[in-house]
């Protein structure tokens, strides 16, 4: 192990050009993914905690009475996915509209004859992580149910959210796989470079008497370790970038409380990130290395 | 030693490297092999040192059928012969020592050993006081006698050497054959390919032989 960390220090201070190019080039490839990674991820945490506060309003029909009630909420409870069941009652419902119009209607607060025209009503809050298409699901089947008059949930809200957040989805994930073929890619034609300028190198140890392994593993490690090295740099890059950001937006949109909803990559991407920036170096590597290193051709039948 | 049978080959073109080349070098030999430039010789050390394969007949090295050799089985058999040409091939970003010992290291020997064995050997082709040096802070000819210290650190049974003068002034030139002669006396099979007919003049008692158009004469 010792003669492949020499290997890679003489390759360094040989070739540091070639190789902090490298480096260099790859950084910027996986901030990118990264970058998207974030943006992609956080959007639809944005769009989800706006779509927790999307509920299920079932209004219930004038003629419900009490027994009636009590059954649609026994059916209610019964119902997968739900949180939070609440009966409101045509008073409550009155009071809190009066509420709501208070700072518009004032004095609608204390006008005896203000007619109650809402009807009954149970919302239903669903368990986090529900998805848009859950909430469609769900209403459907309330609005099969004896007394319910009608079912609210939002609907072209959920339709138009489904939409943008499958748009983000698909976007993000087409340009990961994109930049990752890029960047082994880089990767590739770097080591390849670097191999080029060590060919000699290459043919001496081969004729010395090295193994195809002895010769090739300071190549792969040195792929694998600029991949590392590079995801790493990405992370600091957008850790920084990202805590600018969440800065500017806590500062200029504070209301919308947006720092308590995003969050940097939890460990498990983070440790991801760096197994894909040392797969891909090392890939990349393996695919450069494999047609440089081949003086065995004594060897192959067919090939004379 | 070396035993090439019927030794055939061409590469695309066609182009007819080697025709019906047979050979015999026994084991101690020193032995001088001639020819003008393209006459075949650096294709038949090719083969010598599996760098690449008969197109039809049998060669045999240092007790390996070449014909038959595995891919895991080439580093092996690099390992039991030793190997000089004309542009030294020397590691640039390794010091003379370092140089030497790489076949050691590549047989993973002990630290110990390795540092007595360069130096011995070293001091054997009188480099001993430039083993720190790198390779471009030397002459031709003492680049040209590390190369030839690598290729003996392990003790090879059989030393190939390709044009080792070819860049090198008459009187260095001599220096290297004289050091060769040397290798020789310790029991080591010597093959050495050159088109300077001047120097195995200078050798007289030595076998000859000599490859024109592929053909062995």
């Amino acid at each position: 192990m010792n003669s492949v960390f020499k290997s890679i220090q003489r390759s360094w201070t040989h070739h540091f050009g070639t190789q902090f190019s490298t480096l260099v080039v790859l950084c910027g490839a996986f901030s990118v993914i990264v970058c998207t990674m974030l943006i992609s991820q956080n959007l639809t945490r944005v769009l989800s905690s706006w779509g927790e506060n999307v509920q299920v309003t079932a209004y219930l029909d004038e003629a419900s009475d009490e027994s009636m009630t009590e059954k649609i909420e026994a059916e209610l409870k019964k119902l997968s996915k739900v949180a939070k069941i609440e009966y409101v009652d045509r008073d409550m419902a009155t009071a809190n509209f009066k509420e709501q119009m208070a700072s518009y209607a004032p004095g609608l607060l204390s006008d005896s004859d203000f007619a109650n025209p809402f009807p009954a009503s149970f919302r239903v809050t669903l368990q986090d992580g529900a998805k848009p298409e859950q909430l469609k699901e769900i209403s459907e089947k309330i609005k099969t149910f004896d007394g319910i008059e009608e079912v609210s949930y939002g609907q072209s809200w959920v339709a138009n959210y489904s939409t943008f957040a499958k748009v983000i989805s698909n976007f993000g994930q087409a340009l990961v796989v994109l930049l990752l073929a890029g960047g082994l890619m880089i990767v590739g034609n770097a080591v390849r470079a670097s191999v080029a300028v060590r060919r000699e190198d290459v043919e001496i140890l081969e004729l010395v008497g090295a193994t195809k392994s002895m010769i090739r593993t300071p190549f792969l490690v040195e792929g694998a370790l600029i991949g590392f090295v590079a995801a790493a740099l990405a992370l600091v890059l957008n850790f920084a970038l990202y805590s600018f950001a969440t800065e500017v937006l806590s500062e200029s949109l504070g209301f919308m409380r947006f720092t308590e909803v995003l969050s940097f990559a939890n460990l498990i991407t983070v440790v991801s990130v760096l197994v894909l920036g040392a797969t891909v170096g090392l890939a990349g590597a393996y695919f450069a290395i494999r047609g440089l290193n081949d003086g065995w051709a004594a060897s192959r039948r067919g090939r004379a | 030693m070396i035993n090439f049978s019927h030794v055939y080959k061409t590469y695309p073109g066609p182009v007819h490297a080697l025709a019906n080349v047979d050979l015999e070098i026994k084991k101690g030999e020193f032995v001088f092999l001639t020819g003008p430039s393209g006459a075949g010789k650096t294709t038949l050390f090719r083969m010598i040192s599996a760098f690449d394969r008969p197109t039809s007949g049998a060669v045999s090295v240092a007790g390996y059928d070449l014909s038959e050799i595995t891919e895991n089985e080439v580093p092996f058999f690099r390992r039991k012969i030793g190997v000089v040409f004309q542009d030294f091939k020397l590691l640039k970003d390794r010091s003379v020592f370092e140089n030497v010992a790489l076949p050691l290291e590549i047989k993973r020997e002990k630290e110990s050993f390795i540092t007595k064995r360069v130096n011995d050997v070293l001091d054997q082709v009188g480099l001993l006081f430039r083993s720190k040096h790198l390779p471009e802070q030397l002459s031709g000819g003492e680049q040209q006698r590390v190369a030839i210290a690598r290729a003996l650190i392990h003790q090879p049974g059989l030393l190939i050497a390709d044009e080792p003068t070819g860049n090198l002034d008459p009187q260095l030139s001599l220096e290297i054959m004289e050091l060769l002669e040397r290798v020789n006396a310790q029991g080591t099979t010597v093959f050495v390919a050159t088109h300077d007919h001047s120097l195995v003049a200078s050798k007289p008692g030595r076998r000859r032989i000599e490859l024109k158009e592929g053909f062995l004469r």
